[in-house]
């Protein structure tokens, strides 16, 4: 497992480190443009956006490292067995997001204390940041959870169709009807949120939603990735 | 073991201990079928694989690295049946077996120091020393520690797995077509070091490989396989006792009529035959006559391949 662990973060470092200055380039000075009025949202916005493009990126970048070189044939021959990969790759995916959405939540921060810097006083958000970027990894971590059975049993390659689906899902937001049922689900929420007096209640269930559809989805990929050939 | 033609020797290792057991071993795909194959890994051998490209000797491989599914059959690792192991067994038993693939199969991004340090994580007996040693002595180290493998030369690379799967304190090698595409001197490089590997004893190859001298210098064992079967499986010594006799079509006609390789396969030419002999000795006492030279590991393949048996 560790020897996987380590040959995961071989992959990734350094593109990860190359993708992060692009977001910091790319996002973050798009974001303070578009909030010319500087609120706390424009710091959770630009922190959420990062932590999701990055938490996919590095799962594409994972699977595409394996089917590089044949590196996923080459990793069998090593002591492992096929369930232990499937299980790394699960560890591996979660422990990145919630780093990348550390990462995220300090990149809110800075925005918005830039923002009160540069622009107009607006409060740090310290909290709102954390919820942003790490309802973000949650999100995208849970969205990886439906597609990595499929990814596992015919690699990404062939699987690369499930990765337009959020980017499908965003458009379909901007369709009359969808974005009425969207926008009735959030007003939902928010009154839940101000019957419970709190929205912590509402985190913790999607948290626990979503952790148990990733480990869900972890058991059903070892299954699909047994029965593959290389 | 037996082969399609009844005068060529077929191996019997009497009981000798294996490493490596492959038993009836089948694969079906789409227009190709291996096997039933059985075949033995000596213990303190090296068995040389050789066939045409699409033969079977890469799936007879991933069969028994367990990369891909087998239809029927199965492997035997250093006695024990994988198929019945449970996982925690079976990667166990993997830390004896090192791969070594025709083209470097390491993530891109990984440096030579990232691969030795990834191998020194999956096997526990890796002997950071043992492979600081031999990337030296390769010229690995310490010029290209931090070299990226994407920017590694093919005899680099190759260079570099060798280096990982000899320090790993494996008792098996299996080896897919090594020396392909290496420079003569990279190439005696590599035999070299597999020939001081198996000095240290309790050690055995599986190497498939097109440059048949490769095998000749090496193997101990050859085995042949053709579209999916193996049509030998001998000795080198065996081979070495093989010869191909020109003959005209009287004198084929003599041979087929006689005792002495007559159900041999002969491949035609404009004006003559070249007929693949067992026994070069026996067939020049039984026909003193006959001009009949030594075979080559590359005559037997290309008569076993093309010859016909009339």
């Amino acid at each position: 497992m560790r020897a996987l662990f380590y040959a995961d973060w071989c992959c990734i470092r350094n593109t990860l480190v190359r993708y992060l200055w692009v977001c910091l380039i790319i996002i973050f000075p798009i974001v303070a443009m578009i909030s010319a009025g500087a609120t706390t949202g424009a710091g959770v916005m630009a922190g959420s956006m990062f932590t999701a493009m990055m938490v996919f990126y590095a799962m594409l970048n994972l699977f595409g490292s394996d089917e590089a070189g044949d590196w996923e044939q080459m990793r069998l021959t090593l002591p492992v067995t096929p369930r232990l990969v499937v299980r790394e790759r699960y560890a591996f995916l979660a422990l990145t997001g919630m780093a990348i959405a550390a990462i995220g939540t300090a990149a809110g921060v800075l925005v918005n204390v830039g923002l009160s810097i540069f622009v107009a006083p607006t409060a740090p958000g310290v909290l709102e940041a954390i919820g942003g970027a790490y309802g973000s990894a949650v999100i995208a971590l849970a969205y990886m959870a439906l597609v990595m059975p499929y990814v596992f049993k015919v690699g990404i390659a062939k699987a690369r169709i499930t990765f337009s689906m959020p980017f499908i899902l965003c458009l379909l937001f901007n369709v009359g009807p969808v974005r009425e049922v969207t926008r009735g689900f959030i007003d939902s929420l928010e009154r839940l949120e101000a019957t419970l007096g709190s929205p912590v209640p509402i985190f913790a269930v999607i948290i626990l939603v979503s952790a148990a559809l990733y480990v869900s989805s972890m058991f059903i990929a070892e299954r699909t990735y047994a029965r593959r050939d290389f | 073991m037996t082969t399609a033609f009844a005068s060529l020797p077929s191996l019997d290792l009497q009981g000798a201990p294996c490493d490596l057991r492959v038993v009836d071993v089948q694969k079906h795909y789409d227009g190709f079928r291996l096997g039933p194959v059985s075949l033995d890994i000596p213990r303190d051998s090296v068995v040389g694989l050789i066939g045409q490209n699409g033969a079977g000797k890469t799936t007879l491989m991933k069969g028994i690295l367990g990369t891909i599914h087998l239809d029927g059959g199965n492997i035997e690792l250093f006695g024990q049946n994988t198929s019945t192991l449970t996982d925690v067994a079976l990667a166990s038993l993997k830390e004896r077996v090192g791969f070594v693939s025709a083209v470097t199969s390491y993530p891109v991004n990984m440096t030579v120091r990232d691969v030795a340090r990834t191998y020194e994580l999956a096997f526990p007996r890796f002997s950071r020393a043992e492979f600081e040693r031999l990337a030296t002595s390769m010229e690995l180290l310490p010029s290209a520690a931090g070299k990226r493998v994407h920017d590694l030369s093919r005899g680099m690379g190759m260079k570099l797995q060798l280096a990982c799967v000899l320090a790993t304190g494996a008792s098996l090698l299996i080896m897919d077509e090594p020396t392909a595409g290496l420079d003569p001197i990279v190439r005696e490089e590599v035999l070299d070091l597999l020939r001081t590997w198996m000095e240290g004893g309790n050690k055995s190859i599986l190497i498939s490989s097109h440059i048949t001298s490769d095998l000749s210098n090496l193997a101990d064992y050859l085995a042949f396989i053709d579209d999916g079967q193996l049509v030998l499986n001998c000795g080198r010594d065996d081979v070495d006792a093989m010869g191909v006799a020109h003959l005209r079509t009287a004198e084929l006609q003599a041979v087929r009529a006689g005792r002495v390789a007559h159900d041999m396969p002969a491949l035609r030419h404009d004006l003559s035959y070249d007929l693949l002999v067992p026994d070069r000795t026996a067939f020049s006492r039984a026909y003193p006559d006959y001009v009949c030279d030594p075979a080559s590991i590359d005559d037997v393949m290309v008569l076993l391949v093309k010859g016909e048996v009339r």
